[in-house]
C-alpha cells in the first residue's frame, strides 16, 4: 500500500501531472480521429519521449494508451465512424442513441463506464502484477519458451478466421526478428553482406509502417476525401436516472470481463467489446432493444475495452512479455529508457513502476474530467479532414522512424512495412501476429536455445517441469481443440441417433 | 471472395514464399548445431522452411479457390464473421477499391523525400513530401501552402530544436 501511495505521490508532482494531462489529451484526440488508431499513433509519438526522463516518458505513453481507448467512442457515437477498432461495437447502439437525440447520454455513459472499468482494471493490475512478477522470478528459459509459444498459439486462434494465415504472419515476424547479429554466437544472419542490417530491424519503424503509414497510403488512393458531418447538439449531456441504473451492471461486468480478456494474447480490446455486447444482450430482459439504441450496448463494450487495456498490461509488467501490439510499443518505450519490464522491474526500478501505476489512477480521473465537459471539442476534431491529417501523419512517421537510430535506412524500412501493411489490409489479414512475431521472436529463440542446453538436448524435459509442462499441454489442447470438438460432436450425434432408434 | 481480395492474398502469399526461400538460401551455410547446443543457422533454417511450406500451401489453396472468385463484395462480408482487421469495419473493407495510382504516387513522394533529404536536407524534403501528399489528396492553393509550411516547420522545431534529434542537413548545405 505504501508503494502505491508513493507512486501516486510521484505522479502528483506538477511536472508529471502536466505530462499525464498532455498524454491523456493526445490519446483522446488520437482515439477520436478515425483511421489513425492508438497503435500507429503511439508508435508515431514514441520518439518524443526519447529525450525525456524515464518516469515522465512512461507516464506520457501510458496517458496516450488509456486516452486512445476513451476517445475512440466519441466518433463512434456521434458520426458512426469508430475512432479505433475497439469502438466498432459502440457504433451499433451509440449511433442509434445519437439519432434518437441521446448523444449526450451515450457519451456520458461511455466516459463514466470507461472510468469505472479503467479503475477496476488498474486496481486489479496493482494487486495482480506484483505477485505474478514474484512468481516469475523463479521462471527459467523453459517457462518463458512455453509462455511465448502458447501466446502465439492463442493469438493465432483469436486473430484471423484462418489459422494458416495467422501462423504464416507469426513465422514471417520471427524470420524478420532473426536479421542481424546472433546474440549467442555473434554470427551475422540474413544481412545480405550489408552494414545496414547488422543491428537488425528496429520494430518501431515496422509498427509505424504497418499501422500508421498504411493508413496514409489507403487515404491517397481515395481521391475525394470529405470531412465527416456530425450533429453536435449535446443539450442533454447527463444520462437520466433510468439510463444510469441500466448502465451500472454492464459497466462493472464489462470492466471485469474486459480485464480477464486482456490477460489473453490477441486483440483483447476488440474481442472484449464483442464479448461484453454478447453477454449484455444474452442476460438482458429486453434483448430486442439492442441494435436500436440500448444504453447497455454502449456502457458494456466501452467499459470492456478499457478493462482490457489494463489487463493487457499484466503480462507486460509482471513477465516482460507483451501479447498485443499496444503493450509491445510500451515495451519499446521501456527499453528505450533502459528499463526492462518484468519480474525484476519492481525490485530494480520500484519508483518508476509505482509512479506509472499511480499515474494510471490519476490519468483515469483526468480522462473523466476532460471527457465530460470537453466532449464537444473532441467531437469537432473528428471533422478534421484526412487531406490535412494524412500528410501530418506521413511526415511524423518519416521523422519518427529516422529519429530512432538517426538512420535513413529505418525510413526505408518504414515505407516497406507501410506498403506491406496496405497489402495486408487489402488481403484482410490482421498484422498483429507479424508484429508479435518480430517482438517475441528473439525471446523464443533465446529461451529455446538456453532450455535445450539445460536439458542437454532432451526436449521431453519441457513437459517434466510443472509450469512449462502445463502451459505446453494447454497449447496442445488449443491446437487440437477443433479436432477434439469435432470428435465430441460426432459422438454426441451418434449417441442421439442410437437413442432415437431405441 | 472478390478479385481484389484474391489478388491481395496471392501477392501476400507469393511475397512470403519468396521471403521463406531467401531465408533458407541465406542461412544454408550457417551451422545448425546439435539439440544440446543449437547453432546460428537453426532458427532461420527451421522458420525459413516453415514459411516456404506454409506459403506454398496458401498459394495452392488459393489456386484451388480460383473458381469461387466473385465480383460482389458481399461474399467477403459473409466470409469474414470475426472482426479480423483492426481499424476497419467489415463493410468498409469489403467495398474498398484499389487504385494503383495512389500507391505509385506514394512511392514517388517517398523517393523524392529520400533523395531530397540526402541532398537538400530534411526541411526541404519534408516540405516537398507534405506538398506532394497534400496535392495527391486534392488539396490546392493557399491551404496546401499553409499546411506545407506549418507541418514542416513544426516538425523541425519539435524534433530538431526541442527534442535534439539531429535531422539531416543535406550534403548541399553541409
Amino acid at each position: 500500500m505504501e508503494d502505491i501511495l508513493m507512486g501516486i505521490g510521484t505522479a502528483l508532482s506538477w511536472s508529471n501531472l502536466l505530462i499525464c494531462l498532455i498524454g491523456v489529451a493526445l490519446g483522446t484526440m488520437v482515439g477520436v480521429l478515425p483511421g489513425l488508431g492508438p497503435v500507429g499513433a503511439i508508435s508515431m509519438l514514441l520518439p518524443i519521449t526519447f529525450s525525456m526522463e524515464p518516469t515522465a516518458a512512461l507516464i506520457l505513453i501510458a496517458g496516450i494508451y488509456f486516452g486512445g481507448m476513451y476517445g475512440g467512442s466519441t466518433s463512434s457515437i456521434l458520426v458512426n465512424v469508430p475512432g479505433e477498432a475497439a469502438s466498432v461495437v459502440t457504433t451499433i447502439d451509440g449511433y442509434k442513441m445519437t439519432q434518437k437525440g441521446r448523444a449526450g447520454a451515450a457519451l456520458a455513459v461511455s466516459a463514466i463506464g470507461s472510468f469505472i472499468a479503467g479503475t477496476i482494471g488498474i486496481i486489479l493490475l496493482t494487486f495482480l502484477a506484483p505477485p505474478i512478477a514474484q512468481m516469475a522470478i523463479r521462471f527459467g528459459p523453459p517457462e518463458y519458451f512455453a509462455i511465448v509459444l502458447v501466446g502465439f498459439l492463442v493469438l493465432s486462434r483469436l486473430t484471423d478466421t484462418s489459422l494458416l494465415r495467422s501462423y504464416l504472419l507469426i513465422i514471417a515476424g520471427i524470420v524478420i526478428s532473426i536479421v542481424g547479429i546472433d546474440a549467442m554466437s555473434g554470427t551475422l544472419r540474413l544481412t545480405f553482406d550489408t552494414t545496414w542490417l547488422i543491428d537488425g530491424l528496429d520494430f518501431t519503424p515496422i509498427i509505424m509502417g504497418l499501422y500508421g503509414l498504411s493508413e496514409v497510403i489507403s487515404a491517397m488512393e481515395q481521391k475525394s476525401q470529405k470531412p465527416i458531418k456530425a450533429d453536435l447538439s449535446l443539450r442533454k449531456l447527463m444520462p437520466s436516472k433510468d439510463e444510469m441504473k441500466r448502465s451500472a451492471g454492464p459497466m462493472f461486468r464489462g470492466g471485469i470481463l474486459g480485464f480477464l480478456i486482456g490477460l489473453i494474447p490477441g486483440p483483447a480490446t476488440i474481442l472484449s467489446t464483442y464479448a461484453s455486447y454478447g453477454l449484455e444482450k444474452k442476460i438482458s430482459k429486453h434483448p430486442e432493444r439492442f441494435g436500436k439504441g440500448a444504453i447497455e450496448g454502449v456502457a458494456g463494450p466501452e467499459a470492456a475495452n478499457n478493462g482490457a487495456s489494463a489487463g493487457a498490461l499484466v503480462p507486460l509488467l509482471s513477465l516482460g512479455v507483451p501479447f498485443s501490439p499496444l503493450p509491445a510499443i510500451l515495451l519499446s518505450a521501456f527499453l528505450i529508457q533502459g528499463i526492462t519490464p518484468g519480474p525484476t522491474m519492481m525490485t530494480n526500478h520500484p519508483a518508476v513502476f509505482w509512479a506509472l501505476i499511480g499515474s494510471m489512477y490519476i490519468g483515469n480521473i483526468m480522462l473523466l474530467v476532460l471527457n465530460l465537459p470537453m466532449v464537444g471539442l473532441f467531437a469537432k476534431i473528428s471533422h478534421l479532414s484526412p487531406r490535412v491529417l494524412m500528410p501530418i501523419v506521413m511526415i511524423f512517421c518519416f521523422v519518427g522512424a529516422y529519429s530512432v537510430r538517426s538512420s535513413l535506412f529505418d525510413v526505408i524500412v518504414l515505407v516497406i512495412f507501410g506498403i506491406l501493411g496496405y497489402l495486408l489490409r487489402k488481403a484482410k489479414m490482421e498484422p498483429s501476429p507479424l508484429v508479435l512475431g518480430v517482438i517475441l521472436g528473439p525471446l523464443l529463440e533465446d529461451s529455446f536455445s538456453q532450455s535445450t542446453m539445460i536439458f542437454r538436448g532432451d526436449l521431453t524435459q519441457f513437459f517434466m517441469r510443472p509450469i512449462s509442462g502445463t502451459l505446453l499441454a494447454i497449447g496442445l489442447l488449443i491446437t487440437l481443440w477443433p479436432l477434439i470438438g469435432k470428435l465430441i460432436r460426432r459422438r454426441r450425434n451418434l449417441q442421439s441417433k442410437a437413442e432415437k432408434r431405441i | 471472395m472478390t478479385p481484389i481480395l484474391f489478388k491481395a492474398r496471392i501477392i501476400t502469399a507469393a511475397l512470403l514464399l519468396v521471403t521463406g526461400l531467401v531465408t533458407v538460401w541465406q542461412s544454408w551455410s550457417l551451422p545448425m548445431g546439435k539439440l544440446q547446443a543449437i547453432g546460428a543457422g537453426f532458427f532461420p533454417q527451421v522458420f525459413g522452411t516453415l514459411l516456404t511450406v506454409l506459403s506454398s500451401v496458401m498459394l495452392l489453396l488459393l489456386f484451388l479457390q480460383r473458381g469461387q472468385v466473385k465480383a460482389s463484395p458481399a461474399a467477403d462480408l459473409q466470409e469474414e464473421t470475426v472482426p479480423a482487421v483492426e481499424g476497419e469495419t467489415p463493410a468498409v473493407e469489403g467495398e474498398e477499391p484499389v487504385h494503383v495510382r495512389g500507391l505509385i504516387s506514394f512511392i514517388v513522394v517517398f523517393i523524392v523525400f529520400i533523395v531530397l533529404t540526402h541532398f537538400a536536407g530534411f526541411v526541404i524534403a519534408s516540405m516537398a513530401a507534405v506538398a506532394g501528399a497534400g496535392y495527391l489528396l486534392s488539396m490546392r492553393g493557399w491551404r496546401l501552402l499553409l499546411l506545407t509550411v506549418l507541418v514542416s516547420g513544426i516538425n523541425y522545431l519539435v524534433f530538431d530544436y526541442w527534442l535534439g534529434v539531429s535531422l539531416p542537413a543535406g550534403i548541399w548545405f553541409q
